[in-house]
């Protein structure tokens, strides 16, 4: 869509929501804008996770768009949100279902049920199409056929599987161990076979493709005893080429970092307790608060050039979506849902 | 499919019992819900006339707790003004009580005057506690700290056991879901005292069916097998008693937890405890009563949940508790009708559990005194109650700095003003109480606080008693104010494990009405409340979730039990609950709608010969609602049970 047409469609949805005088949200109108998926986690146990969306080009953010398109919840404890192919796959960790949106409408066309007690966390889809789910809790990788809408079967990979990217068909699988493992596995994503398990730091718990044959895995680092702060290992970065089977590289950046976005300036970025971590992949510069504060998530819109971050407040009611740009500098801060967490662009 | 499988048996015992029907004693053939004359030792650990205590309380006695649709100590406790249940989906589901809305943990639960709020996690699962043993629940409202120390910030529930069996009891229980229940017991009497012992067995699939977003499912792997032993006796000395209680359970459920995918979980627990209590109870002097008690409870709890792995190792957590108590304690009351009692307390609690860091040992020590002083001006005749209470609480651990030792100073002072005795009255209490922080807030390993300080709270009541005399009806009306600051919360840390601190400040404040009425062979008791428990402070400028309502504390709840004996061998009863809409996330947007759940009994008693046969058939949840107590924990739809005793006396 032109950027034209997103103007003026998105200035009809101001219109239309300054015409609203109960403070709802304005109605969805099922024209597909681009703009951020903000996929809340919701209270644990309570059936309240919701899909926010902003228009960036309208300024608008429309809450709950996925139960009021959809008249039905999304369910417990939105995990994380993956683009492929025009759908949005919105993994519902507590509810043990993924559900493919379409991203123009936000009409769900499918619901994939993960096997019984999977506790799926992510998806990736490889480059010959097939869907690669990590099942926290039953040790498994989940295949995922998006032609047939079924499960192909499930593959044994290492301890707690969290994050995972496809490169090419290589699948990397951080094997997190809720902080007992410090592996990731390795999946041919054509024969749906394991063919490597890679020792990388303590508690893996993130992996972004940074392109078709070279992954980055995130490492959160230890805990050992929770009440002893002195027997920690720290958190890092490491680079893994997938055609290879090697680690290329790392990178150790202290504390107990989470997440892993990047942009297109060659930085990727994390988060630590205080705030936001900006990282050069070349030069392996590290600057810790980049962004200071309490952030959730974080997401790179490497088009409008701008830092999403999920500030989950206090984790009970309501967040907020701060919007920063690529320098750090915070243009403006939206209410979203409760715990926003996973967050992407839709085109 | 199971009503029709109940029909037969039903009409058929219907058609018998008439026939069969024979007078029974006197004294046992009314209801009565108003209990004009009951005592209560709870409310003041004065033995007390209901009608003088200083805060409202509520007894249900043996006879009435029969009578009714009831199947556990939970089911009394939600018939009470004031408070709430939250169960997770009925038989063998976890169910917790709570007082004005302020939490099971702040409602302090006594079985025998004995504590049974965990050092753990301060709970109690009172659907666990079967309704054949006692022999009355008495509930009061309140901050009740002066007299009982931690916990009972929102008030007391204590149940008093019976130690009087008949020479030999069989009884045999059967209803939908598969529920089965058999107990045998046997008792004597002689000039010295009495002895008593029971076995009882029960069995539930629980699987009932339910609505989840369209799709027709079954509760799954909510079993439950429940066996248990308990026995005890009286032994009458020449100026004194002395009283033994043993409960050995065994409890073997699933918990298939909140329902957001067809398959429900396969997360078992299994509970084992045992408890025994010894009580004496001598006449020191024509005015003076002696009182000592010695309690152990020991248990072990067991989580096993195959669906959830860390690395290859199946989640199985197992808790071992032990706890010892002692009290003793003089009453005395003067030529001038002064009454007063001072005692001391002690207890050890002790945990022992992988998921619990430093081993902790709680040693609590108390000292407590309550005093009624009655004063007549003219017609008036006012008691003034005052208590005060000092707890001190050391914790011993290992490998942790230990917290401060609590120091624990509770005052409270109640009157009570009978303006037209007898008949109009007027109440009122005000107590300081407090809470001590919990093993698992303490301790546990992940995300325990050792700095945590206990949670205080400020506690007022007022209220109006009317009583227009016997078949007439009597009305209460009480107001009351819970301040509690301090309040611990689990807020998230810098870690992936939360922890919880002392950030919240709470008020709780509502009205609480009660009507009791008996007409001929009717007896009918309503209770209604409305109250508002929000958090007052604000964490941060903008905070949502402040003067909110506190999370499943409903604005407006009530209850209606109706019984009627139209003939000396049948009782009819109803019990229903009202529960209002209920916020279940702390901003208030997302809710449970308010319900109805109706309860019915018909009992039927025949004897011949000295055998005593008992029927019982309940018809539960008459109105087939389909509701929720606690979010995506469905409970069940309309079912039937039978149970039929006998009894050679």
């Amino acid at each position: 869509m032109n950027r034209i047409a997103v103007f003026i469609l998105g200035w009809m949805l101001v219109l239309t929501a300054c015409s609203e005088d109960n403070g709802t949200n304005p109605p969805i109108t099922p024209t597909g804008p681009r703009g951020l998926y903000i996929l809340n986690e919701g209270n644990f146990q309570r059936g309240n996770a919701t899909l926010s969306f902003f228009i960036p080009d309208s300024n608008i953010v429309y809450n709950d768009v996925f139960q009021s398109v959809n008249a039905r919840p999304l369910g417990d404890v939105g995990n994380s949100i993956t683009l492929h192919d025009g759908r949005a796959y919105l993994v519902i960790n507590n509810s043990h279902t993924i559900e493919v949106v379409d991203v123009n409408t936000h009409v769900a066309v499918r619901t994939i049920a993960s096997p019984p007690g999977a506790s799926p966390r992510e998806i990736t889809f490889a480059a010959n199409g097939l869907g690669f789910i990590s099942n926290l809790l039953t040790n498994s990788v989940s295949v995922y056929d998006p032609s047939t809408g079924t499960l192909l079967g499930d593959i044994a990979v290492g301890a707690n599987p969290d994050g995972i990217a496809a490169a090419g068909n290589g699948v990397v699988v951080a094997n997190s161990g809720f902080g007992t493992n410090n592996t990731v596995t390795i999946i041919d994503g054509v024969t749906r076979t394991t063919v490597a398990t890679l020792t990388v730091g303590d508690y893996p718990t993130a992996v972004h493709a940074l392109n078709e044959s070279v992954v980055a895995v995130l490492c959160t680092g230890g805990y050992g005893d929770y009440n002893d702060p002195n027997d920690d290992t720290p958190g890092g970065l490491y680079i893994i080429d997938v055609p290879s089977r090697t680690v290329v590289d790392s990178l150790g950046l202290g504390g107990h970092p989470t997440r892993l976005a990047r942009d297109r300036d060659g930085y990727v970025y994390t988060i630590h307790s205080s705030g936001v971590t900006r990282i050069h992949l070349a030069s392996k510069s590290v600057t810790r608060d980049f962004i200071p504060g309490n952030f959730y998530n974080i997401a790179i819109d490497p088009v409008d050039r701008r830092i999403y971050l999920a500030n989950p407040l206090d984790w009970v009611q309501a967040g907020r979506l701060e919007i920063h740009t690529l320098d750090g500098t915070k243009i403006q801060a939206r209410d979203v849902g409760i715990i926003p967490n996973a967050m992407v662009m839709t085109k | 499919m199971i009503l029709r499988y109940f029909y037969f048996p039903i009409i058929a015992m219907l058609a018998i019992l008439p026939a069969a029907a024979q007078p029974r004693e006197a004294h046992d053939d009314t209801l009565s819900f108003v209990l004009r004359d009951a005592v209560t030792v709870t409310a003041t650990r004065l033995p007390t006339a209901l009608r003088d205590a200083p805060a409202p309380a509520e007894i249900f006695d043996a006879r009435t707790i029969r009578a009714l649709p009831l199947r556990s100590i939970s089911d009394v406790i939600a018939l009470s003004a004031g408070a709430a249940v939250r169960d997770y989906g009925g038989t063998g589901s976890l169910q917790l009580a709570s007082l004005r809305g302020l939490g099971a943990e702040y409602t302090l639960v006594l079985l025998d005057g004995m504590r049974l709020n965990s050092a753990q996690n301060s709970l109690v699962d009172v659907g666990q506690f079967t309704l054949r043993n006692v022999d009355r629940v008495e509930i009061v409202r309140g901050g009740l700290a002066s007299l009982y120390g931690s916990n009972a910030l929102g008030g007391v529930v204590n149940i008093v056991t019976t130690r009087e069996r008949p020479p030999l009891t069989a009884d045999l229980g059967y209803g939908a879901f598969g529920w089965k229940q058999a107990a045998l017991g046997s008792g004597i009497a002689g000039r010295r005292g009495r002895l008593f012992a029971e076995a009882r067995y029960e069995e539930s699939d629980n699987d009932f069916s339910f609505d989840w977003n369209g799709t027709p499912l079954r509760r799954a792997n909510s079993t439950l097998l429940r066996r248990s032993i308990t026995a005890g006796g009286t032994l009458l000395l020449a100026r004194s008693v002395l009283t033994l209680h043993a409960d050995v359970m065994d409890v073997d459920m699933g918990t298939p937890g909140a329902v957001f995918s067809a398959t429900q979980g396969r997360a078992r627990q299994r509970d084992r405890h045992a408890i025994v209590s010894v009580q004496l109870d001598a006449q020191a002097a024509p005015r003076t009563r002696l009182r000592a008690a010695l309690g152990a409870r020991g248990g072990r709890q067991e989580f096993t949940d195959p669906d959830y792995r860390i690395g290859n190792t199946t989640l199985r957590s197992v808790y071992d508790l032990t706890q010892l108590s002692a009290s003793t304690s003089v009453e005395h009351a003067t030529v001038s009708e002064i009454r007063a009692i001072a005692g001391i307390e002690g207890s050890v609690d002790r945990l022992d559990g992988a998921g619990i860091a430093a081993h902790p040992t709680r040693v609590q020590a108390a000292a407590f005194t309550s005093t009624d002083i009655p004063v007549r001006i003219r017609a008036i005749a006012l008691h003034i109650y005052p208590a005060l209470r000092y707890d001190m609480i050391h914790d011993a651990v290992t490998d942790t700095e230990p917290p401060d030792d609590l120091h624990a100073l509770s005052p409270s002072i109640g009157l009570h003003l009978g303006v037209l005795p007898g008949r109009l009255a007027l109440r009122g209490r005000i107590a300081r109480t407090f809470g001590m922080p919990t093993f698992n807030q303490l301790y546990w390993r992940e995300g325990g606080n050792p700095a945590l300080r206990p949670e205080y709270s400020t506690a007022i009541d007022a209220g109006i008693a009317f009583d227009a005399g016997t078949g007439r009806p009597a009305v209460e009306l009480t107001w009351f104010h819970h301040d509690i600051s301090d309040k611990i919360v689990w807020t998230p840390s810098a870690g992936i494990y939360w922890t919880p601190r002392n950030v919240q400040h709470v008020i709780s404040t509502g009205v609480e009405a009660q009507a009791r009425f008996d007409w001929q062979w009717l007896a009918l008791r309503a209770s209604a409340q409305w109250m508002r428990a929000r958090k007052v402070n604000a964490a941060f400028a903008g905070d949502a979730t402040q003067d909110k309502q506190l999370i499943y504390v409903p604005a407006w709840s009530g209850a209606l039990t109706l019984a009627a004996a139209p003939a000396e061998w049948l009782t009819v009863t109803l019990a229903a609950r009202l529960l209002g809409t209920r916020f279940y996330d702390e901003t208030n947007t997302a809710a449970l709608p308010a319900h109805l759940v109706t309860d019915l009994a018909v009992r039927a008693t025949t004897t011949l010969t000295g055998l005593e046969t008992t029927w019982k058939l309940e018809l539960l949840n008459a109105l087939d609602a389909a509701y929720e107590v606690v979010a995506f924990y469905p409970m069940p739809g309309r079912h039937l049970r039978l149970s039929v005793g006998t009894t050679i006396r």
